[in-house]
């Protein structure tokens, strides 16, 4: 299985004031699917996770983490992989 | 005290302190992810792009009062990884580690004066590598 390179760098381990996880807008792989609502690949070294994007305050991206391997979330990246 | 002395930094130059600071009881620190040079610098950076400003360099963990409170946020909020790395709060001080209370409990950030210095402090810091029974590997990769 060819794992799924990341649209987002992610600290899983990071948290602030949201209560979220958080990356940075411009350090995204592909910044045109860091939209709000949309699913993403989010995730550092080899922890990642199927993440919705809940909102983006500046270059400051929240989103939240769904428990559980990739795999299990392919469905939700449908629209992002056609 | 003044009201116009404040205890806490900026938040938006650095991550916010929690005015309590962190419980006398809270001796162990945790932290997802083995402590991967390419991968502590990856997330100290996002930290420095965030508060670029900041004069120290900081990583995120939580704090654990003891070995059951390590296994609820194995569960909760490290269950992506397979494993988790365990330090006494003591130790990482006595290294040089700043242990700060920042945004909401149990969260700390782990903070140095570069980047640098950081890695090589947790890195030369003695902790203990815990296999996260709660994480579910990605599909079938690793089966004979």
């Amino acid at each position: 299985m060819i794992e799924r390179p990341v649209d987002l760098h992610v600290d899983l381990n990071s948290e602030d004031d949201s209560g979220l996880p958080w990356g940075l807008l411009d350090r995204a792989f592909a910044p045109g699917v860091i939209v709000e609502g949309n699913w993403i690949v989010v995730g550092s070294g080899a922890a990642r996770a199927v993440a919705q994007v809940a909102d983006i305050e500046g270059n400051v991206v929240h989103v939240r983490p769904l428990p559980g391997p990739v795999s299990r979330h392919q469905a939700l990246l449908g629209h992002l992989t056609g | 005290m003044s009201p116009a002395t404040v205890e806490h930094m900026t938040p938006d130059r650095s991550p916010r302190l929690r005015k309590a600071g962190l419980p006398a009881d809270a001796v162990l620190v945790v932290r997802g992810n083995l402590l991967d040079k390419t991968v502590l610098r990856a997330d100290a950076s996002l930290v420095a792009g965030r508060y670029p400003t900041w004069e120290l360099t900081g990583i995120s963990g939580f704090y654990a009062r003891n070995s059951q409170e390590v296994a609820v946020l194995c569960e909760t909020k490290l269950d992506r990884f397979a494993v988790v790395v365990v330090f006494r709060r003591a130790d990482l001080q006595a290294a040089g580690v700043r242990v700060l209370a920042t945004y909401r409990t149990p969260h700390v950030t782990l903070a140095a004066d570069s980047a640098d210095a950081l890695i090589r402090m947790l890195r030369g810091c003695p902790h203990e590598r815990l296999l996260n029974a709660y994480h579910e590997p990605e599909g079938q990769e690793g089966q004979a």
